[in-house]
């Protein structure tokens, strides 16, 4: 005696269920989607919504001076300073 | 290296020069004189200088010299700069409040008669670069007051610095010309005001300016009522502030003058606030109830510590 595999045709419920699942897939891909692009519209909303960016005005010269002719290695590298004037309100 | 102390603008002056040679013997020599030629020039208390002149012109244009020119702009800038606190159009708001002759001849117990003055608007000075001359409005007097010395400090130490590197000490206000020979920065001490022969902190710095303003020595009674120099244009009488000294180091002399002097008008928080807003300056308050406030940037300049008497950066108040 044989087994058979015994193929059985696709019954009206099995038909239904598959297309119930294919059904369900295309509609949470298209909910990720959906989801998706309204992140992505919050994403913008929200960019456009965003302070503008603090922009630093670009040093001048001025402004450069004091740190540039006083580099802080230099400063730090004295070890025995000999006072030479003293700051103070006009005598 | 050489040093040269001498007397210039009501203040004690100190020039340094760093190099040996009779070049900057010489150099060195000539800064008194520079001094004594701009005093003549800037002097509100000589009735012969061209100061003076300019303030009895009564409404005329004036033809100016260049050293003039250049401080009556320098004090413009120092108006624009400061938004009008530091402004060269107080010579009557100092005179009610009794500073009307130099410090040294100042009767400092004198009863004067009124205490404050309208300010005049700094921009109604008008200048004619063509013909350099300057036309004040008729009631318009001026004093330079801090800016003059701080010019004058800046000019001197660049003069020298053709031979150099050099330091002007001119009565507090410090000019700095750029690293010493040795290639080290020059070490400069901040005065105690509550007791001005000690330092609370010594700053090392190449070049620029290193200025105080304070109400600790430049002051006098009236009606038993401590009077000091420092005007606020906004009351038009001595500035009310919680700030007993104001120390600023800056691109330049003037620079620091002007700041300084800003900060202690507008007192500890909104001063401090001032000095941090700009990049160019570091500075250092002490409070009238000895609370020491530095800007962040001050930090890269000091050498030391505040002196360990004084512990957690408050000094003994003032009276």
């Amino acid at each position: 005696m044989t087994n058979q595999v015994k193929r059985t045709s696709p019954s009206g419920i099995g038909v239904g269920i598959k297309m119930l699942i294919m059904a369900a897939s295309v509609a949470s891909t298209v909910g990720g989607w959906a989801l998706l692009a309204a992140g992505q519209a919050q994403d913008t909303l929200a960019a456009t919504q965003q302070p503008p960016a603090i922009v630093q005005p670009a040093p001048s010269s001025t402004q450069n001076s004091l740190r540039s002719v006083n580099p802080q290695a230099a400063l730090r590298q004295v070890t025995q300073p000999n006072m030479l004037a003293r700051t103070r309100s006009s005598r | 290296m050489q040093r040269l102390d001498f007397h210039a603008m009501g203040c004690q002056m100190l020039a340094w020069i760093d190099w040996d040679d009779a070049n900057a013997t010489e150099a060195l020599a000539q800064v008194p004189l520079w001094f004594e030629e701009w005093e003549a020039s800037l002097s509100r208390f000589r009735d012969d200088s061209e100061l003076s002149a300019l303030n009895r012109a009564q409404g005329k244009p004036m033809r100016v010299s260049e050293t003039m020119w250049q401080v009556v702009d320098a004090a413009r800038r120092a108006a624009q700069e400061s938004e009008g606190l530091v402004t060269p159009t107080l010579l009557d708001a100092l005179h009610a409040a009794g500073y009307d002759r130099s410090f040294e001849t100042l009767n400092r117990s004198s009863a004067l008669a009124t205490c404050s003055a309208e300010i005049g608007d700094w921009h109604a000075i008008e200048r004619d670069a063509k013909t350099r001359t300057i036309r004040l409005p008729r009631e318009m007097r001026l004093d330079f007051g801090g800016v003059a010395k701080g010019w004058a400090a800046d000019q001197a130490a660049q003069r020298l610095s053709a031979i150099a590197p050099a330091l002007i000490d001119a009565g507090g206000d410090i000019a700095l010309s750029g690293a010493r020979a040795n290639g080290e920065p020059w070490a400069i001490g901040v005065a105690n005001p509550f007791k001005p022969e000690s330092d609370l902190e010594l700053l090392l710095v190449n070049q620029g300016g290193v200025a105080t303003s304070g109400r600790d020595y430049r002051r006098w009674q009236r009606d038993g009522k401590w009077q000091h120099h420092i005007i606020d244009p906004r009351t038009g009488a001595p500035a009310e502030t919680d700030v007993l000294s104001a120390t600023v180091i800056a691109p330049t002399t003037r620079q620091a003058e002007v700041a300084a002097k800003v900060a202690l008008i507008l007192g500890s928080d909104e001063g401090i606030q001032w000095i941090e807003a700009r990049n160019e300056l570091a500075g250092l308050l002490v409070l009238e109830n000895g609370q020491i406030v530095r800007s962040r940037r001050m930090n890269d300049f000091v050498w030391s510590e505040p002196i360990a008497l004084f512990e957690n950066s408050v000094l003994p108040s003032w009276s």
